[in-house]
């Protein structure tokens, strides 16, 4: 469990490099999505916008944003949980050219195996309260603001030395948490055993 | 009621548009985004009337993981499954619910026994959100289940985010109400991960005092319930 600190855009093998379990700090160019951005995309016919074409770190956030004379005030900034996409999330790993996620929870299965083939890893915050990281990150622009509005818009950050963040999903198709369920499960049936409830106990059905 | 009504709908716009609430709210359907988080039912204030000349109120900032994301679960148990079945149904729903992360442990949880399904759901909201962290309920019966699912969820390795640790809930609340005989509804609920809120009172002469928690449970409580006597099934 090592600790590296990347700048985006990424070279691959620094991306392939990467464990479960890992700490990385990140700095570099960033864009931000929810998932209505991948079906303003994907499903509606509009295009990846070309500032964030040239960024290979998504950022899965909806921020707090405020207008600031000619440009934007971060107010609030924490990720949020990546299952929510998993619908689009192979196809944007592809057509994106995605070297890295920042979100929370996790990615399906199609998505990465697609990770895997491509070189692509997806990290999650750890102990962070959500304005501890305004002075790491600077807004540079947003595209989409007047179609998907303030938090779903695609906001240009660049991120200086931004973390701790732990590596979720590998290269290699390796998942942090479901590594992590069976050991919960077997603690569970102990947990269960000390309360005095029967391994095969079954609730009434009531419905 | 309409005023105060009015009052905390022009109180959230004011917060949006000062960026202490982010533009969360949107039409289930169509997405729209009304920019203000104003729109049908929403906000969605919850009053209690006590005795006294004075209001008390608190807000709590409450992320959609800890709403939305699995934390919030409900069953209906029956009494011939009691308290094995309550606290079954309290493992196994913090077991799924902070799989990959979910709902951000560790939680402060909230747990709701009886009344009816939005009652069990509300008590269990305001349990997780409104109680002093850590506090115990005053009954035995009660305050056991507490500390037995404070003990147990702790002992789940969940930890931290959920990537393993010996900490996993902070708090664990229940709060009760008396249920109708066809069974028990249980809730449970978590408190975001950030666990923002702020309580204020304000006394019949206008003047305000900021409170430390609001003692949401204070004047509803019976003193003495002669329900407990025997103990639980």
């Amino acid at each position: 469990m090592a600790e590296y600190h990347l700048a985006a855009p990424f070279r691959e093998e620094e991306i392939r490099a990467l464990s479960v379990g890992d700490t990385v700090y990140i700095s570099g160019k960033a864009f931000t999505c929810r998932s209505r951005l991948h079906r303003y995309i994907f499903d509606e016919g509009h295009p990846l916008p070309g500032t964030a074409s040239g960024r290979d770190l998504l950022i899965h956030v909806g921020p707090i944003m405020l207008r600031e004379g000619e440009g934007w005030k971060l107010i609030s900034f924490m990720p949020t949980s990546s299952i929510r996409f998993e619908k689009w999330g192979a196809a944007s790993v592809r057509d994106w050219h995605l070297r890295m996620i920042i979100g929370k929870t996790t990615m399906g299965e199609e998505t990465m195996r697609e990770m895997a083939d491509l070189g692509c890893v997806h990290v999650s915050p750890q102990s962070v309260s959500p304005n501890s990281w305004i002075d790491s990150i600077r807004v540079e622009g947003v595209d989409y603001y007047e179609e998907l509005g303030s938090i779903e818009a695609t906001w240009y950050m660049a991120l200086d030395e931004l973390g701790p963040f732990v590596v979720d999903i590998d290269c290699s198709g390796n998942n942090l948490y479901a590594m992590h369920e069976e050991e919960v499960d077997r603690k569970r049936a102990e947990v269960l055993e000390k309360l005095g409830i029967e391994q095969d106990f079954q609730y009434t059905k009531l419905y | 009621m309409l005023g105060l009504t009015d009052a905390m709908r022009a109180a959230v716009r004011r917060a949006t548009e000062a960026g202490y609430l982010r533009k969360t709210m949107k039409h289930p359907l169509t997405g729209f985004d009304p920019g203000d988080n104003i729109g049908e039912n929403i906000p969605w204030p919850s009053f209690k009337f006590v005795p006294g000349d004075a209001l008390e109120m608190a807000y709590v900032a409450k992320g959609g993981g800890s709403e939305c994301f699995g934390g919030t679960r409900h069953r209906v148990v029956a009494f011939a499954d009691g308290v094995k079945g309550i606290e079954k149904f309290v493992i196994d729903s913090f077991v799924e619910a902070t799989r990959s992360g979910g709902i951000c442990p560790p939680n402060i949880l909230g747990i709701g026994i009886g009344g009816t399904a939005n009652v069990a759901a509300n008590l269990a909201k305001e349990a997780a959100c409104l109680r002093p962290i850590g506090s115990r309920h005053p009954e035995p019966l009660f305050r056991k289940i507490e500390e037995d699912l404070y003990e147990a969820l702790n002992s789940l390795g969940i930890g931290v985010m959920g990537i393993g640790g010996d900490t996993s809930v902070l708090a664990v609340h229940v709060e009760y109400a008396y249920t109708h005989i066809a069974g028990i509804c249980v809730d449970m609920s978590a408190n975001c991960m950030v666990a923002r809120r702020a309580a204020t009172r304000i006394k019949a002469d206008g003047s305000t005092e900021v409170l430390p928690y609001l003692n949401w449970f204070r004047d509803t409580r019976l003193s003495g319930d002669p329900g407990q006597e025997g103990g639980a099934f």
